[in-house]
């Protein structure tokens, strides 16, 4: 048994978009049968997140990729944060491959 | 102890049919409740502005549908939400999402004592003609009937 990814969702302030699309993705990844431990923060507290996967809304894009996070952190960028199609779309083909590599 | 997004939004917090010229005015307007309230200072009003203003829209979380919010510690007293409907829907300059027709603002006091609400408002961003009778609803009566599934 692998030990459960680590994904984290980044918004503004760290507590409405970023949990809301939590929420989503949680049901996402229990309805492939995926186990990972999901967590929220503010963009500020970027520098200080330790991650498999960040998940945030493509606005942030620019200013998550102006930070040096660690280059084994893989991305996933939304357009709509609380839609459940395009975050299973988006986010499970990526927590496959992460788990394949663990 | 997690609070209900229908105790949150009591009869005093629910705009309804306004018209505003901009997104900055659609915030400062959601906003209103809660600052009479108590609820929040006008530094969090200002805080809300900001954070689009630096990040972009992301506020607007679905099509149609805004979740104006920003850190507690910005100017928030106690937890609480709004709402606004606009009679004419206007942009936040989302790529996608535009335009905007309802504006809730959350103010929430921490990471996660909002959750329960936070759970019930993902419900009705994901669900359009919901969304879409709260727009309608031409009384605060009748739109707090629709928000509490009562009809």
């Amino acid at each position: 048994m692998t030990r459960p990814l680590d994904i984290c969702f980044i918004c503004g302030a760290g507590l409405g978009s970023s949990l809301a699309c939590q929420m989503e993705a949680e049901e996402v990844l229990a309805a492939a049968g995926i186990r990972a431990n999901l967590g929220h923060e503010a963009i500020s507290g970027i520098p200080g997140v330790r991650a498999d996967i960040i998940v945030s809304a493509e606005n942030f894009k620019p200013t998550i990729e102006k930070y040096e996070l660690d280059p084994d952190i893989a991305f996933v960028f939304l357009k709509n944060i609380v839609d459940k199609t395009e975050i299973a779309a988006k986010l499970l083909p990526v927590v496959q491959e992460k788990e394949a590599q663990a | 102890m997690s609070t209900a997004l229908t105790d949150l939004i009591t009869d005093d917090r629910v705009i309804i049919h306004k018209d505003v010229d901009t997104w900055q005015q659609a915030i400062a307007v959601v906003a209103e409740p809660l600052l009479a309230d108590g609820s929040i200072t006008i530094q969090y009003v200002k805080a809300m502005i900001e954070a689009v203003d630096r990040f972009g829209p992301y506020i607007v979380l679905s099509p149609h549908l805004v979740l104006a919010h920003a850190r507690p510690d910005t100017g928030v007293k106690r937890q609480a939400m709004s709402v606004l409907t606009l009679k004419h829907p206007i942009s936040f300059n989302h790529p996608e999402n535009d335009p905007v027709d309802i504006v809730f603002c959350l103010a929430a006091v921490d990471a996660d004592s909002h959750i329960q609400a936070l759970k019930e408002f993902v419900a009705i961003a994901g669900d359009r003609p919901l969304q879409e009778r709260l727009v309608a609803a031409g009384t605060v009566a009748e739109f707090q009937r629709i928000l509490r599934r009562e009809e």
